[in-house]
């Protein structure tokens, strides 16, 4: 089957309006200028002449000193004037005078004085207490004698050498009373009754024995006393005899000479020579 | 951050005298034509009468190690000079120093680039 189609043409019209603006503006452009630093020739010198004191300090005082000071300047003027007057005189006098008072009046207290005072005081006070006590009390309940005897002998020895011996010797004697007191009393009482072959006989035995024994003893001890005292007093005393001993010898010649005495045979006195001599 | 220019010193030393010529980058020096690569066509800065310093410290720290006052040598051609005291370069590291200026007028400008030190401990 066919389809019939009857075409329409459409046609469309277009317009527009093209609007055409001029736009116009200022630019405004402002130029921006700074300084722009910039370190350059950045350079090492190390040969540099520049000297850089950084480290010393220098410190200036300044001390102001006034000094006031008084200048005593006296000054003195002399001025000699010299007056010429010429006249004629007369009259010549001349005098002089001249009065001298001397008038010296030396004046000179001396006037030492010397105080010397020296005041010894010596004080010597010994004060000597020698107490000696000697107390001794025995009590004896047995009635000691006590005896003392002190024996002194002093004998003197007076040789060249001199020795000096005291002694003293002192001797007690106690002499003891011992009294003894024993009183023995002995009772003996025995009762006792016993009936043998007795009608009675009694079974309640009633025993009365009483035996009693004391014995009192005292004994006292007391203490021997003794003193003995020994001095001993010994002087050395040396004497240096010098013992020089001397001898005195003599001797005595005596010589006889005879002379003009012959050894002839009866020519001298018989018995005066010696024979043949 | 820029650097402009890398020293190298030696831990100890108080030399070599360190030199600086300041200049606007942005100023034609006299008589010649302005070219922004060329730092001899730059007009110099006129330091005189103002204090310009140096200040150190450790890369990476933001603690001043060290304050130098550099020596004016030529204020009217921004040449400025400094020597390192004792004590400056006393421990090795790597330093970067920042340049300031303070003008007579009480103005203050600070060069932006720093300038690096690479300071190496020494023998002795």
């Amino acid at each position: 089957m066919t389809q019939k189609t009857d075409p329409t043409y459409l046609k469309a019209a277009a317009s527009l309006v093209k609007i055409d603006a001029e736009s116009s503006c200022r630019f405004i452009q402002g130029e921006i200028g700074w300084q722009d630093v910039l370190a350059t020739e950045i350079a090492l010198d190390p040969d540099t002449l520049n000297r850089y004191f950084r480290d010393d300090t220098f410190s200036l005082t300044d001390q102001v000193s006034f000094e006031q000071q008084k200048v005593a300047l006296d000054s003195f003027g002399f001025t000699d004037n010299q007056t010429l007057a010429i006249q004629k005189s007369f009259s010549d006098a001349l005098s002089f005078s001249e009065t001298v008072d001397i008038f010296v009046v030396i004046q000179r207290g001396f006037s030492d004085s010397y105080a010397i005072s020296d005041v010894s005081v010596l004080n010597v006070n010994k004060q000597l207490a020698d107490s000696f006590g000697f107390s001794q009390v025995v009590a004896l309940a047995l009635s000691l004698e006590k005896s003392d005897n002190f024996a002194l002998a002093d004998s003197a020895a007076f040789t060249l050498s001199k020795a000096f011996a005291d002694s003293f010797s002192q001797s007690d004697v106690f002499n003891r009373a011992v009294t003894f007191s024993r009183a023995f009393s002995d009772s003996f009482t025995l009762d006792d009754a016993a009936t043998v072959d007795a009608f009675r006989k009694d079974t309640n035995s009633a025993k009365n024995n009483v035996f009693g024994l004391s014995d009192s003893q005292e004994f006292s001890f007391q203490k021997a006393l003794a003193n003995s005292f020994a001095f001993s007093d010994d002087q050395a005393v040396s004497v240096d005899k010098s013992l020089t001993n001397s001898f005195s010898l003599t001797e005595s010649f005596s010589f006889v000479v005879v002379s003009n005495n012959s050894a002839v045979l009866n020519t001298s006195a018989l018995n005066t020579f010696t024979l043949n001599s | 951050m820029a650097y402009s220019q890398t020293i190298n010193l030696v831990t100890g030393d108080t030399l070599p005298e360190l030199t600086l010529t300041l200049r606007d980058s942005s100023t034609a020096a006299s008589g010649v034509t302005l070219d922004p690569n060329d730092s001899s066509t730059w007009a110099p800065i006129n330091v005189s009468g103002a204090t310009v310093r140096l200040r150190l410290r450790e890369l990476g720290s933001t603690t001043v190690k060290s304050t130098l006052t550099c020596s004016v040598t030529d204020g009217s051609a921004g040449k400025v000079a400094t020597d390192f005291p004792a004590g400056t370069l006393d421990t090795a590291g790597t330093f970067e120093g920042e340049i300031e200026i303070t003008f007579a007028s009480g103005g203050i400008q600070t060069v932006y680039d720093l300038i690096k030190f690479k300071v190496r401990g020494d023998f002795d």
